[in-house]
């Protein structure tokens, strides 16, 4: 029901969109047809499918909580995330959406400190979507739930408890957040309106095609740049000191699976991004899957030997290739590059 | 021997001689230089509104530039470790003087001018002896430098002079040398141990403050003075999703107090502040975050106020109760309870830093 309702105004609020980018009689030059790509294609029907599979996962806890039983609902949630996450500004930025979804990496330990006090404590919060919506973000979101349903200090609990209760506020919290986030992408004056009307007279956030346009690129490599020196880097720590229990959700078993996604992600993204793109980039982002794939070690448990890490390490470095790739292939014949001063401050 | 008729006409004539304001550059409020879409760099001089007033060319990307307080002169800094500065007479556009920092010596972009504007002092590596140091220069014997003192830290960076002629440095703490890495590579963060110093205007120290041993990798890099209080911005060496306050202020006397946004805010600024300035009317302060691509605004009671996202801002100066702000997109933004967009020039990329102007009528 939710699923078809937002199709429609999707559609309705692209159709909108479009007439109003080649309506104001601006030529649509290959940056503008570059960004109506990357939302049509890749960004929106990324944010659908975050929504509906959250909802999913919503009604999943609301007919059975316990651990055992969520495990495949939470599993497609957070693939579903993993498809969204590098579009990480505007709607997914407003209001610390994306970390609220994803709080990671938990450096103080702040997840299970913020859930132990609220279940110590009982706290009525679970109660009240609003007043949930003001707990800390530690305790709300992916890697949240994560340890409610993985971690034996906290996954033990049974149907008609308080853990039982906090999952199911937690998952409802979630897709409420994906609805937002869904809503304020597609509505008719929404995220994709306004990337696809950038330079358009009224729109103060993308001032000409060519910031819509870069704004996009940043993502797509910012979003490999993290999962190289973040997902595989923290788990990579040094020679001498792996940090195999860095790596982001080895708890549920999916530290390479989100590379993997966050890859097919980026694929998918270049793909929309530039349909024409040389072969170079998609050889080096499949070569990358295909390494992943061969690793077939899903908490990268294996950067403690010397032969595992050196397989782990060339695979941060080919996404890192692919950046350059990507600059290349993309960037330069659109005539777009990453920010002035945020790679270059001082 | 000086007759009275030749005395008198020598104030004749010395009244005569055109003395150039900043009215003759325009009149401009602010200076910030910018790449321009062919790659060229220039420093810009803006009106209050944001509109540009001149453009002198520069032979290179620049980092900060000192503004002369009466004359319209700026000094614009190599970045490091550039050893030159250029001093522009913004009124016909020429470099008038080119100052290189002595052997073993490097700028670290930022200076500011004493003495009624006779003495430039600006932020200096002496890499020679692995400290910082401030160089000292004067106006009135053609820009000859006349000595230097010590920066009582390492790594002096900004550089700000308060009303009663008190020097304050922000002591970034980083050690480098330019045979290492261009001389960005970070050579002692282990060890690296950032200060604000107060210098009185003799150049002796007055007062030091080190943070707390837990903080030793924020790199204190740029000041906003604003009557008796300092504001502080900071660069996080250490991780950077580690939660760690990016902002502080102080008065001397007292012990620093530090700003943090709640947690998923202060998490955005990916631990860098780029740029910082109290507004106007000096009752909130804000920092700017490039690699966030935000704007943090505070009270000066440490309420943090909002959160303005806006990609790769980065220069920032007080703009009537609010901010101007810079990005590397071409717009200058009025930073409000709104913020709303001043000017935009196509192809333009504004470079870290945007330097306010005494406004003298």
């Amino acid at each position: 029901m939710m699923m078809t309702s937002f199709v429609q105004i999707t559609l309705k609020s692209l159709a909108a969109s479009v007439v109003l980018f080649t309506g104001g009689g601006a030529y649509a030059g290959p940056q503008a047809d570059a960004v109506v790509r990357v939302v049509t294609q890749h960004a929106v029907p990324a944010v659908l499918n975050f929504s509906a599979q959250t909802k999913a996962l919503e009604v999943a806890a609301k007919s059975d909580c316990t651990a055992g039983a969520l495990v495949p609902a939470y599993n497609a949630g957070f693939d579903a995330w993993m498809g969204l996450q590098h579009l990480n500004i505007g709607p997914v930025e407003a209001d610390a959406r994306g970390l609220t979804i994803a709080f990671w990496p938990d450096k103080k330990g702040m997840i299970p400190k913020t859930l132990s006090s609220l279940i110590v404590g009982q706290d009525a919060a679970v109660a009240d979507a609003d007043e949930f919506a003001h707990v800390s973000i530690a305790a709300r979101g992916l890697f949240a739930l994560e340890y409610m349903l993985f971690d034996d200090e906290f996954n033990a609990y049974e149907q008609g408890s308080y853990s039982c209760e906090l999952v199911q506020a937690i998952t409802h919290d979630l897709a409420q957040t994906a609805d937002h986030i869904a809503g304020e992408w597609t509505r008719e004056d929404g995220f994709a309106a306004t990337l696809t009307t950038a330079g358009a007279q009224g729109n103060q956030r993308y001032l000409s095609e060519t910031e819509a346009a870069q704004a996009l690129y940043t993502m797509l490599l910012t979003g490999l740049e993290n999962s190289a020196e973040q997902r595989i880097g923290r788990p990579l720590g040094s020679f001498e000191k792996p940090r195999p229990k860095r790596a982001e959700a080895y708890r549920s078993g999916r530290s390479a699976r989100n590379v993997m996604l966050s890859v097919q992600a980026a694929r998918e993204f270049v793909v929309a991004m530039a349909p024409e793109t040389p072969t170079h980039t998609l050889e080096v982002l499949d070569d990358v899957l295909a390494k992943l794939q061969d690793l077939d070690d899903p908490t990268f448990a294996s950067v403690e030997d010397p032969m595992g890490r050196l397989k782990i390490e060339i695979i941060a470095q080919r996404i890192e290739a692919a950046t350059d790739s990507i600059a290349n292939d993309i960037g330069v014949p659109l005539g777009i590059s990453a920010g002035f001063n945020a790679s270059d401050g001082d | 021997m000086t007759s009275r008729r030749g005395f008198l006409l020598g104030i004749a004539a010395a009244s005569l001689t055109p003395r150039l304001t900043w009215a003759d550059a325009g009149s401009p409020a602010y200076l910030g230089a910018a790449r321009d879409q062919n790659g060229d760099f220039a420093l810009y001089g803006l009106s209050a509104e944001a509109q540009i007033v001149f453009r002198v060319g520069l032979p290179a990307r620049g980092h900060a530039a000192a503004a002369h307080p009466t004359r319209p002169e700026a000094v614009g800094f190599a970045r490091r470790p550039g050893t030159y500065a250029l001093v522009i007479d913004c009124a016909n556009g020429q470099v008038t003087h080119k100052l290189q920092a002595p052997k073993g010596r490097h700028f670290m972009g930022h200076g500011v001018f004493v003495q009624g504007g006779d003495i430039l002092v600006t932020t200096e590596n002496n890499y020679a002896e692995s400290k910082g140091c401030l160089g000292l220069w004067q106006r009135s014997k053609g820009y000859v430098r006349i000595g230097e003192v010590d920066s009582h830290g390492i790594g002096p960076h900004d550089i700000r002079v308060m009303s009663d002629g008190t020097l304050v440095v922000a002591n970034g703490g980083i050690l480098t040398h330019p045979d290492h890495g261009e001389g960005r590579d970070k050579l002692n963060l282990e060890t690296m141990q950032p200060s604000l110093a107060y210098l009185t205007s003799e150049f002796s120290l007055q007062e030091q403050h080190i943070l707390s041993e837990d903080l030793h990798h924020a790199s204190i890099r740029h000041l906003s003075v604003a009557d008796d209080h300092v504001g502080f911005a900071m660069q996080w060496q250490g991780d950077p999703f580690d939660i760690v306050p990016l902002l502080g202020l102080h008065k001397r006397g007292a012990d620093p107090i530090l700003f943090e946004a709640p947690l998923a805010d202060q998490l955005s600024m990916k631990a860098y502040a780029s740029s910082i300035a109290f507004n106007g009317a000096g009752t909130e302060l804000a920092i700017t975050s490039s690699r966030g691509g935000r704007i943090h605004r505070f009270a000066t009671d440490g309420q943090f106020i909002s959160a303005v996202s806006r990609t790769d801002v980065s220069g920032l100066a007080s703009k009537g109760d609010g901010y101007l702000a810079s990005d590397g997109q071409g717009a200058l933004l009025s930073i409000e309870a709104d913020s709303h967009l001043l000017n935009k020039t196509a192809g333009l990329a504004w470079d870290n830093h945007l330097v306010s102007l005494p406004l003298l009528g």
